[in-house]
């Protein structure tokens, strides 16, 4: 009954066939053009391309950075809703999800706002002579990462609690019972099988981070430039598809490789919350 | 000088009636107790209490005359089998069982030698490198105790834990714990609400009912001489007939009653109760000690017989219910043979019952309610 239901998908399908599918298949073709071997050749011109190879190391960089600090601050919380009663979840759910609710724009100028030379931070540290002159506090990876931790926040909570949420909490009870203290019920009962909420928030912030535009754009430097941001300067400043292409090939590339590494530990399904 | 001790144990919770009150209990070495309730009656957040997992609002939990009432639960040194299972998934049989004795700090060695050994014990040899979900629900419980006795607890706790097996598996791990318990001389606490299996296995019962032990004792005095109707009621099947107490002549060790029923003939009953003359009393039969006979029989000197109409015949397999109704109006329920192919519906009988068998009770309660609240 349900298997025939199945067209009820259709119109979805319909709509990404031609709205996503189609134009990244159209991008990512065109480096290939001129024939199969020249798009190659190019492919590995650009991996070789030391401009290109440090923007890829310091994509790959802040977004491990984003990743670690982002999972550190949202495990504990996850711990802790996970333990209370479902009733009183979600509220705090709530207030988790707000800033997704809230423009990407609207986060990213608010730090702006707060980290600039003028900005609220720099002069409360000048009027209580903290300082004489402002901190650079904007434009280095260190704003992109507080920038990009407190937006891929929540995204961390959510998969991390979805996997933590179903560990009975009768089983730390059990362990205390047999003679483990609570520290260690937590590191040898909760902590193990919490793992793969904690790998599939480690796997979705990376390539999230990777990914990333906004935010490197808005609030990083010249010289830390993410790849996002190497992508849309190709394309509106220089006009040049081709290397925006190949580069957008490499990102893409390094996401199916984690997908794929992680799909052997793991269940790719840990990366959807609804699936447990 | 008992081993476990629950002194005055009370548990009560914010803007509610206390769970648990009034708990006075005292266990000696070596004893399987079992607490017997309805859901609900409070006996297992006393069971909790003693594991250390709810902290009692007054009251003291004493082991060897040790007070362990604040002491966490992992110091206890205390086994526990859930309903649940309660296995960690991640690790496999062998692990599970090895996980107290790694808390406690033995050596490799003998951890693999006490685990071997445990394993024997629940008969679950060569299982031990699979996982919990590659086992079935008797399997993993089976394991569960394993676990809980491998590191020799004082104490050993089980709450429900055949709850979630079907009935011929239960049956006989009911057999294999007692003979586990026996054998180890493990002091045990086991809850549950199944009458039958607390008859069974226990040594002594505590019937819980409303937060409070309404009777402590063995099987067979809770069983034949039930201090109320709660007890009556909840465990086995019994007919409550109501009635008046006529007079009363005070002997040692028994006072010797006459008792009126409504419409019925009275009745003259030894009872080591004390009843009040022209008080309302409850006197309890147990079907099974019901005679159906002919009208045209009449009783013996030491025994009682009701008039009384057959409503119905339920077959049973090992016996059949037969209910009748008294001039009264109440319905009285008797075991007979299955065979009983002279008895049908509407037909006039006698039911014959010796007055031994009768056990009076004061009429502190309506019957129905109780036995309502019990199913």
């Amino acid at each position: 009954m349900l298997r025939k239901s199945s067209w009820l998908m259709a119109p979805c399908l319909a709509y990404m066939l031609v709205m996503y599918v189609t134009p990244a298949l159209i991008m990512l073709y065109s480096p290939f053009q001129n024939g199969v071997g020249s798009g190659i050749a190019s492919l590995g011109e650009a991996l070789v391309e030391p401009s290109y190879q440090r923007v890829m190391m310091t994509t790959f960089r802040t977004a491990l950075v984003v990743t670690v600090v982002a999972v550190l601050l949202g495990y504990p919380t996850a711990y802790y809703l996970s333990r209370l009663p479902s009733e009183k979840v979600g509220k705090y759910m709530l207030l988790i999800m707000f800033p997704l609710w809230t423009s990407l724009l609207v986060r990213t100028y608010a730090w702006i706002a707060l980290l600039q030379d003028a900005g609220v931070i720099n002069s409360t540290l000048m009027s209580t002579n903290l300082i004489s002159n402002p901190v650079r506090l904007l434009y280095n990876s260190g704003s992109v990462a507080i920038g990009m931790v407190q937006i891929l926040l929540p995204y961390a909570i959510v998969t991390m609690y979805s996997v933590m949420v179903g560990i009975k909490p009768r089983l730390s009870q059990t362990a205390q019972v047999l003679g483990a203290s609570p520290v260690r019920a937590f590191w040898h009962v909760f902590f193990p099988l919490s793992l793969p909420g904690l790998s599939a928030a480690c796997l979705l912030l990376f390539i999230m981070g990777l990914g990333f535009f906004v935010t490197p754009a808005l609030l990083g430097g010249r010289r830390d430039m993410m790849v996002g941001t190497l992508i849309q300067q190709q394309v509106v400043l220089l006009g040049d598809w081709n290397s925006a292409s190949l580069l957008s090939i490499m990102l893409l590339a390094a996401t199916i490789i984690l997908l794929f590494v992680y799909s052997r530990f793991a269940r790719l399904e840990n990366l959807v919350p609804a699936s447990s | 000088m008992s081993y476990l001790s629950l002194i005055d144990v009370e548990k009560t919770y914010a803007s509610s009636a206390p769970a648990v009150r009034n708990v006075f209990l005292e266990i000696e070495r070596g004893e399987f107790v079992t607490f017997l309730g309805p859901s609900g009656s409070g006996k297992t957040t006393t069971l909790s209490m003693v594991a250390g997992f709810i902290l009692p609002s007054s009251g003291r939990i004493e082991v060897g005359g040790k007070d362990i009432t604040h002491v966490p639960p992992h110091q206890r040194n205390i086994g526990m089998v859930f309903q649940d299972y309660s296995l960690f998934p991640h690790m496999t049989v062998e692990e599970n069982v090895a996980f107290p004795l790694r808390m406690r700090g033995m050596s490799k060695k003998n951890i693999t030698s006490r685990v071997g050994e445990a394993l024997e014990i629940v008969g679950l040899s060569g299982f031990g490198h699979r996982l919990p979900v590659q086992l079935s629900g008797g399997q993993q419980q089976r394991v569960a105790i394993a676990r809980a006795i491998v590191y020799r607890p004082a104490i050993l706790l089980m709450d429900e834990p055949l709850g979630a097996l079907d009935r011929l598996l239960r049956d006989r791990l009911q057999l294999e714990i007692k003979q586990i318990q026996r054998e180890m001389g493990i002091t045990t606490l086991y809850v549950t609400h199944d009458q039958s299996e607390a008859l069974t296995m226990s040594d002594r019962i505590c019937v819980f009912n409303e937060g409070e032990i309404v009777q402590i004792g063995t099987p067979s005095s809770i069983y034949e001489k039930p201090s109320n109707v709660f007890v009556a009621g909840f465990v086995g099947e019994s007919n409550f007939l109501e009635c008046r107490v006529l007079t009363r002549k005070s002997d040692t060790p028994d006072n010797t009653y006459v008792l009126g029923f409504l419409n019925s003939a009275s009745v003259r009953v030894k009872s080591e109760r004390d009843l009040p003359v022209h008080g309302e009393a409850i006197a309890v039969v147990r079907p099974e000690h019901i005679r159906v006979e002919p009208t045209s029989v009449q009783p013996q000197t030491t025994e009682v017989a009701f008039q009384a109409t057959i409503r119905d015949i339920i077959y049973r397999g090992e016996s059949s219910s037969l209910q009748a109704i008294l001039p009264s109006g109440q319905i009285v329920t008797a075991r007979i043979p299955s065979r009983s192919v002279s008895l049908s519906p509407n037909q006039q009988i006698h039911l014959v019952w010796e007055t031994r068998d009768m056990v009076l009770l004061p009429n502190d309660k309506r019957p129905e309610a109780v036995i309502e609240a019990a199913e």
